[in-house]
């Protein structure tokens, strides 16, 4: 069964497109990587999931009920964690994770317990005095604490150390095995790739592609700097799955997608001073192969 | 019940804090009436006070001579505090979670929007209601205590009541405004000139004539009237109930389509 159901999902801000033509499902127990750089739709996507805002035309269902129409239904099994966290901030985080409890017909005290005890959060401190990364931690607390089926995260890593984001991955795994579904969204494609079962891309509030985590790792995209000690020969690198070739005097650089044992061969044949292989930031990959 | 105890209890503080303002402009007033009244010199003064100045802080001919006179400029200013406080309360409730950013926090929760709302008017309107009786039975007191020559209870009642009704007015319409309006950085920016502007409109009362008491909760009721032992005008209690449930209604209309704006 389908847990999150898009059909042509459009949302305009006046006239200000939003997102068009949205259409993707998202099966029980996978994690969907949702991914897309800033302002291409992630947050107006889930923010219609969530009926924070409605949709110009199109339609979304979660556990198979229309969002719109049974939206206070459905929150019953859904943990939300924004991108940007703001609480009430007068509060402590004992009382703010009991106020968001107490809209849930289930005890959730001994999950409030467990998960603030795996990130080591603080309940008795005032939520005004929280650094960033704390706060993102009451983010998480508070999206968990009531068992849901489906759990959405926008970006929820930001702000998060690497341990703190390791325990919070682990989180998730967990998650995953004991049957529960993750929407998860995020402008760093190597966070995503740790993590999710297929990807779906979004670019310009369009949905480009749905793709499996295997494919997209196959497709390998890396950035290559080479500095040569004779003059570089632009030749040598026309080859497929190489897009944005510059050579300069003993400079190359270039963006591969492909098999790395063909990129490496070639890059073995040349005298070298100095390399660097890294990985592209979405924006180039989007930029060269999705368009 | 929870959105509605949550709120009850970050009101709590500033409703407190708005009673002791309403008592206070009343305990000023009425405690220097004693000492003015039997003062021809300090009459004489305010006599000669210009018209404008006058008219502003609706001081009449037996303003400071006779009690129901005085009580009528007290009411005035404690109709201009209370209207400020519902105002505040009716505008800073409904645009709160905007406003705080914890709208993605309450909305998405297992809970309506329309839930949400009439959680948050109960508390406002529990608040409206402890703070008039609270100040009603304060100023009574006073008046017992300070006046030798108070007016009748019944008498008392009807006019301050007003309170209540004008504050009915003004915590709809901010309801709706909060409701209404995208995003209000500053509740205070929003209330302030609402009141005021419905205020001095109030002061146009001779310009204009009769028909002002449909155009200014200040003039929904004549006051002078009032602490003379007059009684409400029918069609005017009429008035401020459509008015008042018209705006809730919008609110509530509005408030379940409107796209929350992101963070």
């Amino acid at each position: 069964m389908s847990i999150i159901e898009t059909k042509n999902l459009t949302k305009y801000y006046g006239k200000t497109k939003g997102i068009e033509d949205v259409s993707l499902s998202v099966q029980k127990g996978e994690i969907l990587g949702f991914i897309g750089p800033n302002g291409a739709g992630k947050s107006t996507t889930i923010r219609v999931l969530l009926s924070l805002i409605y949709p110009t035309s199109g339609s979304a269902t979660i556990f198979g009920k229309d969002v719109v129409q049974y939206g206070p239904e459905i929150k019953r099994e859904i943990g939300y964690m924004p991108s940007e966290v703001f609480y009430y901030e007068n509060m402590r985080v004992k009382e703010l994770l009991e106020y968001a409890a107490s809209f849930y017909e289930k005890d959730c005290s001994k999950r409030i317990k467990e998960i603030s005890g795996l990130l080591k959060l603080d309940l008795t401190r005032k939520i005004s005095d929280l650094s960033y990364g704390n706060k993102k931690k009451v983010g998480i607390v508070q999206g968990l604490l009531h068992d849901p089926e489906l759990i959405i995260l926008d970006e929820p890593t930001g702000g998060l150390d690497p341990l703190m984001q390791k325990n919070f991955f682990e989180l998730l795994k967990e998650e995953k095995n004991a049957g529960k579904t993750i929407f998860f969204s995020s402008h760093i494609l190597s966070e995503v790739q740790k993590i999710c079962d297929r990807v779906a891309i979004i670019r310009d509030g369009e949905l480009i592609n749905i793709e499996s985590m295997e494919h997209l790792i196959q497709n390998n995209y890396k950035r290559v700097h080479l500095t040569t000690r004779q003059k570089a020969d632009s030749g040598l690198f026309k080859l497929p799955g190489v897009s944005d070739l510059k050579v300069e005097k003993n400079q190359i650089s270039l963006l591969y997608k492909g098999d790395v044992n063909t990129i490496s061969r070639l890059i073995a044949q040349i005298d070298l001073v100095d390399f660097i292989v890294g990985e592209p930031d979405l924006e180039e990959i989007f930029m060269h192969y999705y368009r | 019940m929870n959105v509605f105890l949550l709120e009850l209890k970050q009101n709590r503080n500033s409703t407190i804090a708005w009673i002791i303002a309403l008592i206070a402009v009343a305990a000023l007033y009425i405690s220097i009436f004693p000492s003015i009244s039997q003062n021809p010199a300090v009459t004489d003064i305010y006599k000669n006070f210009p018209e404008a100045f006058k008219k502003t802080f609706g001081i009449t001919e037996n303003s400071l001579s006779v009690f129901s006179g005085l009580y009528a400029l007290v009411l005035n200013l404690v109709l201009l505090t209370g209207a400020v406080q519902a105002m505040n309360l009716g505008t800073g409730i409904t645009s709160k979670e905007v406003r705080e950013r914890t709208a993605d926090f309450l909305l998405t929760r297992p809970i309506s929007r329309v839930s949400v709302l009439r959680q948050k008017l109960l508390t406002i309107f529990l608040l409206i209601v402890v703070t008039d009786l609270v100040f009603m039975t304060a100023d009574w007191a006073l008046i017992q205590v300070l006046i030798d020559d108070p007016f009748q209870f019944k008498t008392f009642i009807t006019s301050t009541g007003s309170l209540f009704l004008v504050q009915l007015f003004f915590v709809s319409f901010g309801f709706l405004l909060g409701s209404v309006l995208p995003r209000i950085k500053s509740v205070i920016a929003v209330s302030l000139p609402a009141v005021f502007g419905f205020y001095i409109v109030g002061l146009f009362d001779t310009l204009v004539g009769e028909k002002i008491k449909y155009m200014t909760p200040f003039k929904f009721f004549n006051i002078n009237i009032l602490t003379a032992g007059g009684e409400y005008e029918p069609g005017m209690l009429i008035y401020v109930a459509v008015l008042s449930v018209a705006a809730l209604i919008a609110s509530f209309v509005v408030y379940q389509k409107k796209d929350i704006p992101s963070l």
